[in-house]
C-alpha cells in the first residue's frame, strides 16, 4: 500500500495536468472490458470519446486488447486511423485507465442498414478510397488489424471514414510465426482463416474489404454464414471451391476437406461442398450496378488464394480508382439523418464499446426485432438467388 | 514493427540529447523526497537491473526481443522516476510483463508473480494485485508509447550489405556474435535514448571488427586491408561517424566500469534504500 502512495505521489508532478484535461459527461456504452463515455477536452472544448478500461481489481493485468489497441494507435497517425488523443490514470477510488479517442458519430453500418439513405456509386468508391488509404497506411506499418467490417469503419461528422477497433490487430509476423486463425468477424473472414490457416498475411484484411465493397453495393451482407462451417459453404458456393490448380497448397490446409478430385455440377455440389466458379456473367449479374472496373477490383480482393490476392497499393492505384465518376468529397457523403438521439451515441471500437465485441458474430446482436427478423429472412431470400 | 522508426514515437518522444537528458534527470531528483542514496556509478546499478532481467527472463524463457523492449522500458522509467521512489524489482516484474505482452508473447501475471517472487522474495509479494497495478503507471509513464525499434534487425540487414558481391567484407558469425553482444550490453547505457538503432548497429559492427584480438601477424595484413574496407564502406554511406564514435566511446567506458562492478554491493544499496524508506 505504500508503494501505491509513492508511485501516486511520483505521478502528480507529471499527471495532474493530464488528468484535468477531460471531463467525462455521459456514459454512452458499456461492454465487457470497457466502459465508454462523451466527454470533453479542457482546454478546447473539443468532444472526445474516452473509453475507460474496466479492471478486474487489477486481477489479471490489462487486457491484451487494451494493450494492442494503445500500442498501435499510439503509432498509427492518419487522416483515415482513429486519433488516440492521449491515454490517462483516473484518479479517485478506482484506479483506471481511460483512452482518449476522438470522437465519431456514427459508422458504415450505421449507413448501410438505414433504408432512408440513398447514396451512389460515387460516395462508395469515397468510402472505399478512405478505407483503403487507412489500411494501406497500416500495412506500410507492417499492421494488420484482423477486424474489418462495417461497423468498425466509424465516420466523422465530416464525412471521414476512420478505421477503428484496434483490440485484434498485430503486427505482421515472421513467417514462420503462427497466429490464431480465429480472427475477424465471421461474415468478413478470408477463407485461409476459415479454412484454418495459422499462417497469413494482410490480405485477411483486403478480404474483408472485398466483402464491405460487395456489402455496400448490394446494401445487405454478401456472405452472411450462420456458423463457421455455413461460412465456407457460403464463400466457396458464391466463389467457388478452390483446387490445387487455382489455390496451390490449399489442400494442405488444416480444414480442407474437400475432395476436389470430383466433378463439380450444381447437384453434387451441395453434398461434396464443391461448386464451379461464377462466371464473369454470373458476376454481372450479381452486382449489377457495378462498373468493369468495380467488378474487376472486387474479383481481385475477393480471389480464393490469399497469395493472388490483390493488395492494398494496387488496390489503390486500380483503374477503378481513376475512372469517373470521381469518389463523392467526405463532406458531401450521405449522413445518417438525425431522428434521435441514438443518432449521436458515440461509436468507438466495434459495436457499443467492445474490446470483446470483435469477435462477437453481428448477427446476434441483429436479430432482437421483428424488424431485423424480417430483414434476416429477406436477407436470405437474396442469398438463395444470388447463388 | 510498425516500419518507420524516423515517424515512430521512439524518434519523436523519446530521443534525446545528453544535455536533455541530464536536464530531465537532474529535475526528477531536485523533486525527489528522499534523501539520494550513495548510488555510486549509476551504471553500476544499470548493469544490476540489467541482469535482473535478464535472470527474469531466463526463469520465464521470455524471447530476447521482449527482454530488449523491457530494458528500453525501464530505462525510459527512471528518467522521469527516481530509483528510491520505487521498488525496483516490482518495476522491473512489471516491465517485462508488459513487454511480453507487447511482443505478442504473453505470460500469465501469476507466473511472472511468482517467478519475481522466488527469485527476489523479499521485494515482491505473492498478490498480483500489485503488479497490474504497476502496470497502469508504467504505460502512463511510458506516455502509452510502447512500440520499441531495436538495432539487431538493422544489425542484420547491415550485414547482409557488407557481404553483399562488391564490398565482400562480410562479417563472421564470430563478429556476429560479438556485435550482438554488444548490441545487447548498450541496453545498459543511454545510448538507446539518444541515437537511432542503425546507428548502434553500426557501432557495434565497428566494435566487433575493430577491437578483435590481434590476428596472428601473417594474417595482419589482410586484416588491415578489411578493415580499411569496412571503414570505407562506413564512411560512403553517409552515416554519421561521429555518432558511432561517440557510442563506441561510450561502451568501452561501460566495460571499463563494469571491472569495479559488484551485485552484492547493488543488492545491498537497494536493500538499504528500501529499508530506509519502511522505517
Amino acid at each position: 500500500m505504500e508503494e501505491k502512495a509513492r508511485l501516486a505521489n511520483g505521478k502528480k508532478k507529471l499527471g495532474v495536468g493530464r488528468r484535468d484535461r477531460y471531463i467525462k459527461e455521459r456514459k454512452v456504452g458499456e461492454g465487457t472490458y470497457a466502459v465508454v463515455y462523451l466527454g470533453r477536452q479542457l482546454s478546447t472544448s473539443r468532444v472526445v470519446a474516452i473509453k475507460k478500461i474496466k479492471v478486474g481489481q487489477f486481477k489479471d493485468g490489462l487486457d491484451m486488447s487494451a494493450i494492442r489497441e494503445i500500442k498501435f494507435l499510439s503509432e498509427l497517425r492518419h487522416e483515415n486511423v482513429i486519433e488516440l488523443i492521449d491515454v490517462f490514470i483516473s484518479s479517485g477510488t478506482s484506479r483506471s485507465l481511460n483512452l482518449v479517442l476522438e470522437y465519431l458519430s456514427a459508422d458504415l453500418e450505421m449507413i448501410i442498414k438505414d433504408r432512408s439513405v440513398v447514396f451512389t456509386a460515387a460516395d462508395i468508391k469515397s468510402w472505399m478510397r478512405m478505407t483503403f488509404a487507412g489500411l494501406y497506411h497500416c500495412h506500410r506499418h507492417n499492421v494488420l488489424h484482423r477486424d474489418l467490417k462495417p461497423n468498425n469503419l466509424l465516420l466523422s461528422p465530416s464525412g471521414h471514414l476512420k478505421l477503428a477497433d484496434f483490440g485484434l490487430a498485430r503486427k505482421q509476423p515472421g513467417p514462420y510465426d503462427v497466429m490464431t486463425p480465429t480472427v475477424v468477424t465471421r461474415w468478413y473472414r478470408a477463407p485461409e482463416l476459415l479454412l484454418g490457416s495459422k499462417i497469413y498475411t494482410r490480405k485477411v484484411d483486403v478480404w474483408a474489404v472485398g466483402i464491405i465493397f460487395a456489402e455496400l453495393m448490394l446494401r445487405t451482407p454478401y456472405l452472411p454464414g450462420q456458423t463457421d462451417l455455413d461460412q465456407l459453404d457460403l464463400t466457396f458456393r458464391a466463389l467457388g471451391t478452390p483446387t490445387e490448380q487455382t489455390w496451390p497448397g490449399v489442400s494442405l490446409l488444416p480444414d480442407f476437406f474437400y475432395d476436389t478430385a470430383k466433378t463439380s455440377t450444381a447437384d453434387t455440389g451441395k453434398k461434396s461442398g464443391i461448386y464451379p466458379a461464377p462466371s464473369r456473367d454470373e458476376m454481372r449479374m450479381r452486382f449489377s450496378a457495378a462498373s468493369e472496373n468495380a467488378l474487376d477490383l472486387l474479383c481481385k480482393m475477393t480471389t480464393l488464394d490469399p497469395a493472388k490476392r490483390i493488395d492494398t497499393r494496387d488496390a489503390l492505384g486500380s483503374e477503378y480508382f481513376r475512372e469517373l465518376p470521381r469518389p463523392t468529397q467526405p463532406d458531401l457523403l450521405p449522413k445518417l439523418r438525425k431522428k434521435d438521439d441514438t443518432a449521436n451515441e458515440v461509436k468507438v471500437g466495434s459495436n457499443n464499446t467492445g474490446f470483446s465485441g470483435a469477435l462477437r458474430r453481428r448477427e446476434k446482436d441483429d436479430i432482437s426485432t421483428e424488424a431485423e427478423k424480417e430483414r434476416e429472412r429477406r436477407l436470405a431470400g437474396v442469398a438463395k438467388r444470388l447463388f | 514493427m510498425a516500419a518507420n522508426y524516423w515517424l515512430s514515437s521512439q524518434n519523436r518522444h523519446w530521443r534525446f540529447t545528453r544535455q536533455q537528458l541530464e536536464n530531465i534527470r537532474l529535475e526528477t531528483e531536485s523533486e525527489t523526497r528522499y534523501s539520494r542514496p550513495e548510488l555510486g556509478d549509476p551504471r553500476h546499478l544499470r548493469i544490476y537491473f540489467h541482469s535482473l532481467i535478464q535472470s527474469l527472463g531466463r526463469h520465464l524463457s521470455v524471447r530476447q526481443q521482449a527482454l530488449a523492449t523491457s530494458e528500453i522500458y525501464l530505462a525510459r522509467f527512471y528518467v522521469r522516476t527516481s530509483v528510491q521512489e520505487t521498488n525496483p524489482y516490482l518495476i522491473i516484474a512489471t516491465c517485462v510483463y508488459i513487454a511480453c505482452k507487447m511482443e505478442e508473447c504473453p505470460q500469465h501475471i501469476r507466473s511472472v508473480v511468482s517467478e519475481a517472487k522466488s527469485l527476489w522474495p523479499d521485494f515482491i509479494t505473492h498478490d498480483p494485485t500489485k503488479l497490474a497495478e504497476c502496470e497502469f503507471y508504467l504505460i502512463e509513464e511510458l506516455d502509452s508509447f510502447l512500440i520499441v525499434h531495436h538495432p539487431y534487425r538493422s544489425l542484420i540487414q547491415l550485414s547482409k550489405a557488407l557481404g553483399a558481391s562488391g564490398v565482400n567484407v562480410g562479417l563472421s558469425s564470430d563478429e556476429m556474435q560479438t556485435a550482438w553482444s554488444v548490441i545487447n550490453d548498450s541496453y545498459i547505457t543511454d545510448l538507446p535514448l539518444l541515437y537511432p538503432p542503425h546507428v548502434i548497429a553500426l557501432t557495434a559492427i565497428y566494435m566487433s571488427v575493430v577491437l578483435r584480438p590481434p590476428p596472428v601477424a601473417a594474417q595482419a595484413e589482410r586484416a588491415k586491408t578489411r578493415l580499411q574496407k569496412i571503414m570505407d564502406w562506413f564512411a560512403g554511406c553517409g552515416i554519421d561517424l561521429e555518432a558511432v564514435v561517440d557510442c563506441a566511446q561510450e561502451m568501452i567506458s561501460l566495460y571499463d566500469v563494469w571491472e569495479s562492478y559488484s551485485e552484492k554491493t547493488c543488492r545491498e544499496l537497494i536493500a538499504r534504500v528500501f529499508s530506509g524508506r519502511r522505517g
